[in-house]
């Protein structure tokens, strides 16, 4: 058997995950229970379990492709609610009123974009020769995720660059740019996964969630703390 | 930290592509020596985040490194691996971050599973990962390992020697500058003192003005209109002579009730207690009720006054409009006083890049360049104008600054000594306040995550 690549990395993903929801959620307790720290804290808390949905199959029960493709399913109810408080975390600055509008509106498509991938649902094959697996995602099936995570990744990612670029703090900016390329990163990967007809091009995309997820990290974890900083406080 | 997670991303990335053009690496040995580095960053972070960590776990951290640079070369083909440059990257990391010390522990600690690598790959201890890409049996002949080690290991003492000469000069460097920091923070601090108790002294004169103010205004008021009663002959019939002083005591009157209400303003702004109301409404209509008080002034000077309207209605402004009218009144009244009698004042009003300007030029005394720094100062009155003996307090345009920056607009003016100014300010429309709290929403989000 060998070494099983892609499960591994979608188990670091979720072990990246967990790391930035632990921060988040030490960061609501301090700063006095924020609700758009605590919708950051609950996309990444879903984001640990669809991870572990998609790789926990594959390192345990490697060869049941029902088994699989119920995961591949259940992760990606998860990865569309962390999407969705995604969402509503740029609504909720833009326009407080609407953001439970937005996310109810979002997680209605996803279910219907779930009962699509149940009906059209191609079982996945996992190569235990190459530790890569082949989720043999229906055309359409792929169409639809790929569009639904764009609507929320892409207006996302250019809110946190925008955002970002017209910050003066320095800190602001470089968190935010940060989050915006790992959310462009996702998107990325969330086309070639949907689009991967190839092992390699499996790969690929999981090597580009990963890269995205941890490039989210630095920008949850940066904290520019100089000694020109720290002298400034002193004064 | 951060480099230490681009360093693992970089790696695996590299020799993914590597194994993907056809270099025979061990892809799962990678794997696992960067999973290792990974998750020992992971739990770095965490510890560093929340518990005091052992001195010796960064120092742990280094030579970790060190073994996993070393695995890494070998699953990449040992002697023959495009990633031994790794090597002087760590030697220099660690001078950079770490004492003195630590680097040259780090060289001899890394040499020497260098060099045990090879040894045991040579002597077929350890398997070789040959690339298929150089020639093979390369890792066994002598005389290339032994002038490879060396060569690395020379290039690796030299790289902590300068690496270690430069950090130190930097450090020496940062010494001065922290101690050249410290006498700023002293400086400071006495300053911050001195600053503290001019504020308190300015604190006790504003109050003082405040209530002395307050206690003026009222036998003013009632003066006011006990000359104001005797002029209309309530209290029987006057002589020209007995108008005309009592018309000038009036007048003295008013000019002491103005002082003493932008006295007020002042106090009132400086104490942050100078309340805004609020609404949206056309300015238009603020300076027509402006311009209908002052008509009898503007006629009395002769002055030529000309009001462009714009053309199309202007979208409404959220504004206090008695504050507006306050500015608007300071504006016209300086414009008048300081434009020669039979002179031209004319007021424009427009809209552009979401801001609301209004202006207002004369072909008055005009502001001496030297001064312009000081216009907006309190009780500031240029030199043109103290000759001319004008009356004015100087807290005019102090008001009018503050009350349109609490608009959230700009107030600025140009100038030419003897040929006039144009005082210029701007408000913003309703969409262009609506920008301002999603970034600081934003930021404040961004902050606290």
């Amino acid at each position: 058997m060998h070494f099983p690549i892609t499960p591994l990395i979608d188990f670091l993903n979720s072990v990246i995950c967990f790391f930035c929801a632990f921060k988040l959620y030490r960061s609501y307790q301090h700063e006095g229970k924020e609700k758009v720290i605590k919708y950051f804290y609950k996309a990444y808390k879903a984001m640990v379990v669809a991870y572990l949905f998609f790789s926990m199959p594959r390192l345990i029960i490697p060869h049941d492709s029902f088994i699989l493709g119920t995961g591949f399913i259940m992760a990606h109810v998860f990865l569309f609610l962390a999407a969705a408080y995604f969402l509503m975390i740029t609504v909720y600055i833009l326009r407080p009123n609407w953001h439970r509008i937005f996310f109810w509106i979002f997680l209605v498509l996803a279910l219907g974009a779930i009962i699509l991938s149940v009906i059209n649902l191609n079982y996945p094959v996992y190569d235990t020769s190459t530790g890569i697996t082949n989720w043999n995602i229906d055309h359409l099936v792929g169409l639809v995720i790929t569009i639904l995570f764009a609507l929320v990744l892409v207006p996302c990612a250019v809110f946190y660059y925008y955002q970002g670029l017209k910050s003066h703090d320095d800190t602001v900016k470089v968190r935010s740019l940060l989050i915006a390329t790992g959310l462009i990163l996702l998107m990325v990967s969330a086309y070639t996964y949907y689009s991967a007809d190839t092992q390699v091009k499996a790969l690929v995309s999981d090597l580009f969630s990963f890269t995205a997820l941890l490039t989210i990290f630095f920008g949850v974890y940066y904290k520019r703390n100089t000694n020109l900083k720290n002298l400034i406080q002193k004064i | 930290m951060v480099v230490r997670y681009i360093m693992v991303v970089v790696i695996a990335a590299i020799t993914m592509l590597g194994y993907q053009v056809g270099f025979d690496y061990h892809i799962p040995g990678i794997l696992i020596a960067v999973t290792i580095a990974f998750i020992f960053n992971l739990v770095s972070s965490f510890l560093y985040t929340n518990f005091n960590y052992p001195r010796w776990w960064p120092y742990a951290g280094i030579f970790l490194d060190m073994i996993i640079i070393t695995f890494i070369v070998h699953f990449t083909g040992g002697v023959e691996s495009v990633f031994l440059i790794l090597y002087l990257l760590q030697i220099v990391g660690t001078n950079v971050h770490f004492s003195r010390l630590a680097g040259p522990l780090n060289l001899i600690f890394g040499a020497t599973l260098f060099i045990a690598m090879i040894a045991l790959e040579q002597k077929g201890i350890l398997p070789h990962y040959s690339s298929n890409i150089v020639p093979y049996g390369l890792y066994q002949n002598l005389k290339f390992i032994f002038l490879a080690s060396l060569t690395l290991v020379v290039f690796m003492g030299i790289s902590a020697y300068r690496s270690g000469y430069v950090v130190h000069s930097l450090q020496t460097v940062e010494e001065k500058f922290f101690k050249l920091n410290e006498e700023l923070i002293r400086t400071n601090k006495a300053m911050s003192e001195n600053n503290r108790r001019l504020r308190e002294l300015d604190q006790m004169k504003t109050e003082f003005i405040s209530v002395a103010s307050h206690q003026m205004r009222t036998p003013l008021s009632a003066i006011k209109w006990i000359i104001k009663m005797i002029m209309d002959g309530d209290l029987g019939p006057l002589s020209q002579e007995q108008k005309d002083l009592l018309a000038k005591g009036y007048q003295s009157n008013e000019r002491m009730i103005a002082l003493i209400n932008d006295l007020l303003n002042v106090s009132r702004i400086e104490e942050g207690r100078f309340q805004y109301r609020m609404m949206r409404m056309s300015i238009e209509d603020v300076i027509d009720k402006v311009l209908e008080e002052m008509r009898s002034d503007i006629r009395s000077k002769h002055i030529k006054l000309r009001y462009g309207r714009p053309s199309t209605p202007l979208s409404k402004v959220s504004i206090d409009p008695q504050k507006i009218h306050l500015v608007l009144q300071n504006l016209i009244d300086n414009s008048l006083k300081y434009t020669p009698s039979g002179g031209r004042v004319e007021i424009g009003l427009n809209q552009k890049n979401d801001e609301l300007i209004f202006s207002i030029k004369d072909n008055g005394v005009g502001i001496p360049s030297s001064q312009r720094d000081k216009i907006f100062s309190k009780f500031f009155r240029a030199d043109n104008v103290v000759r001319m003996q004008t009356e004015g307090s100087g807290l005019g345009l102090f008001i009018v600054k503050n009350i349109i920056e609490a608009h959230q607009g700009r107030v600025w003016f140009e100038s030419k000594e003897g040929l006039g100014c144009t005082f210029c300010f701007s408000l913003p429309f309703e969409k262009h306040l609506a920008k301002v709290p999603t970034v600081q929403k934003f930021e404040q989000f961004i902050q606290k995550i």
